[in-house]
């Protein structure tokens, strides 16, 4: 006997009726926007070599990685991130397009996790990346682009936290050799590490523990302006400010808040980071930034910016919330085996008034009215000799 | 409202009296009975937990903090904010071998008992030394008495029971005391409470 022949592997699911309902949906109202935004779409193969992912500025932790090998013996990964693959695509591709481009993608991404946490190992991603662009107009087309994104799908229900890699970037600049320590200590913000780090590093350490709580409302702006004297980290807090403005003044500010501590799981950013929070969910739906080194893996000096949501994550709320009213669904019969009931003029009608129609394969009425109960059905109609009668069940 | 998880157990009288002293009334925490979920004052809402369920609970957002150990921490890894770090639940994780016996002699794979397989792996990945691990879940000692193990990797209070036993500490890898963690979201969503609760427990009322 097999032993694993009817379940999936952990982290995976199989999607059925009303979940590929709300995962379509969700898919096809990021989708128009990001079409009505003038993105194109892009699909990236799900098997890439190991090399696109195992070093450099898009490096990928080889235990998070799916691998196998190919007819050559050689390493292949599934795909664990579209943003890699993409600028892979760029280089080979793309590189004599006139820049900038926008793209967009909607496709899986596959990732080990822990066992036994309800993590999905198969990801639906979808994201955009708008490639050799860098600079305010840029950043500010992005978040307005991801503001629409959460408000179609969460109302105002949720919150688009922004942040600035170059201030920690600058912050961290004094502590050459505990440097990653900190870096780490900021992204998971362990206070308790942070204190110490910062009494190791003497008077140069103090800004550490100033940073690490320079998160919250709009005051924080103000508040980082107070606290924090490194030039670079002005400017860096200076850029989210103005972004912050233009969108008050595009009406998309009020779920906005600030970080200027984060340090996100993506090594590769380095301006402009933020995410995306649903109110009562304990983890991000979506993430982004500016990442204007990751083409140097490539020998290319191209800036690019982009976020991804967590398709998945992404419905686990919408789940819970949002219940579509499904079509009141009407079974026909065709009592002449020869006739199909579907390929009728007259069922096209029903279909307009917003039915939906399922033929019987059945063979006798009788057999018809048990799965038509079964499947809930509203009503029976029967076609004999070219007429309809309508039997309610 | 914040929601709360307290560790059940080694930790659970110890940080009663911290909330004590921090001015919040523990009546209900103290004699709670059967009850698994306590709130007070419509401004707290305890839950009590394995000290592992309490990391899940946090992880997942479903508390947004909670009290436990850092061992628990160490050994699960997982994304949680670390707030503060409490006066209370000190120990060491420490490496701890049979009296006279010099645990890194040899050239044979050494074999280690512990409760915390991942703590003691990333200890001995450190220091590029293989070694196989066992885990187990109570009374560590008994491992290399018995000769199951070679040492074990353990949290060491006061030291009585290794020396009871006729074990020594051959390596300290950590200190331990109980933490104050937070849901990564909650921390930006109820910033003021968090911070307030951590206040409110670090400098307590006397």
């Amino acid at each position: 006997m097999k032993k694993y022949d009817k379940v999936t592997p952990e982290g995976t699911r199989d999607y059925l009726f009303r979940e590929c309902k709300i995962r379509r949906g969700t898919e096809n109202s990021l989708r128009k926007i990001f079409e009505d935004f003038g993105y194109d779409e892009v699909m990236t193969t799900s098997l890439e070599f190991y090399d696109v992912f195992s070093d450099g500025i898009g490096k990928m932790s080889q235990n998070e990685l799916y691998t196998l090998t190919d007819g050559s013996g050689r390493l292949i990964t599934m795909r664990p991130d579209s943003t890699k693959p993409i600028a892979r695509l760029f280089a080979s591709r793309l590189k004599e397009f006139v820049l900038p481009i926008k793209l967009f993608y909607s496709q899986p991404v596959f990732k080990r996790n822990v066992r036994f946490n309800k993590k999905f190992d198969e990801i639906l991603q979808m994201g955009v990346e708008l490639i050799g662009a860098s600079g305010f107009r840029s950043d500010l087309e992005i978040l307005i682009l991801a503001i629409k994104c959460m408000k179609e799908l969460f109302g105002s229900d949720f919150y688009l936290e922004i942040g600035h890699m170059g201030v920690i970037t600058s912050v961290l600049n004094s502590f050459s050799n505990l440097k990653n320590e900190a870096k780490q200590a900021l992204a998971i913000k362990n206070f308790p590490d942070i204190e110490s780090l910062a009494n190791q590093m003497g008077k140069d350490g103090a800004v550490l523990k100033t940073v690490s709580k320079l998160f919250g409302g709009k005051e924080i702006l103000l508040e980082a302006k107070k606290e924090l004297q490194d030039k670079e980290a002005l400017l860096a807090i200076k850029e989210i400010e103005e972004l912050y403005l233009a969108l008050d003044n595009a009406g998309c500010a009020e779920n906005i808040i600030f970080d200027f501590s984060v340090v996100q799981d993506v090594q590769y950013y380095t301006g402009l980071v933020f995410r995306g929070f649903v109110k009562g969910k304990g983890m991000e739906v979506m993430s982004g930034g500016r990442y204007d080194t990751l083409y140097s893996d490539y020998s290319l000096d191209i800036p690019a910016i982009g976020f991804a949501f967590n398709i998945n994550e992404t419905i686990d709320v919408l789940k819970k919330e949002k219940i579509e009213t499904e079509k009141p669904k009407i079974v026909i019969y065709s009592s002449d085996k020869m006739v199909n009931p579907m390929s009728l003029e007259v069922v096209k009608q029903y279909i307009e008034k917003g039915y939906s129609f399922v033929s019987s394969i059945c063979d006798t009425l009788e057999e018809t009215i048990t799965w038509a109960k079964a499947i809930k059905a509203k009503k029976i109609v029967i076609v004999e000799n070219n007429k309809l009668e309508e039997r309610e069940i | 409202m914040i929601n709360i998880a307290l560790t059940k157990g080694r930790l659970e009288k110890s940080t009663i009296k911290l909330l004590e002293a921090s001015g919040i009334d523990c009546t209900e925490l103290i004699d709670k009975g059967r009850k698994l979920i306590i709130e007070i004052d419509n401004k707290y809402r305890f839950v009590f937990a394995k000290a592992a369920d309490v990391v899940t609970y946090v992880e997942r957002g479903i508390s947004d903090v909670g009290i436990v150990g850092k061992d628990t921490l160490m050994e699960m890894n997982r994304p949680v904010n670390e707030i503060a770090a409490l006066p209370f639940g000190e120990c060491k994780f420490a490496l701890a071998t049979i009296a006279g016996v010099n645990f890194y002699s040899g050239y044979g794979i050494k074999t280690i008992a512990t409760k915390y397989p991942e703590v003691t792996k990333q200890f001995f990945e450190n220091k590029n030394m293989p070694v196989d691990i066992i885990k187990i879940e109570g009374s560590v000692e008994l491992a290399p008495l018995l000769d199951l193990a070679d040492g074990i990797v353990d949290i060491v209070e006061t030291g009585m029971t290794l020396k009871e036993n006729g074990l020594v500490v051959a390596e300290y890898l950590a200190d331990i005391s109980a933490r104050l963690i937070s849901n990564p979201v909650s921390l930006k969503t109820k910033k003021a409470e968090i911070f307030d609760f951590c206040a409110k427990l670090t400098d307590p009322v006397v």
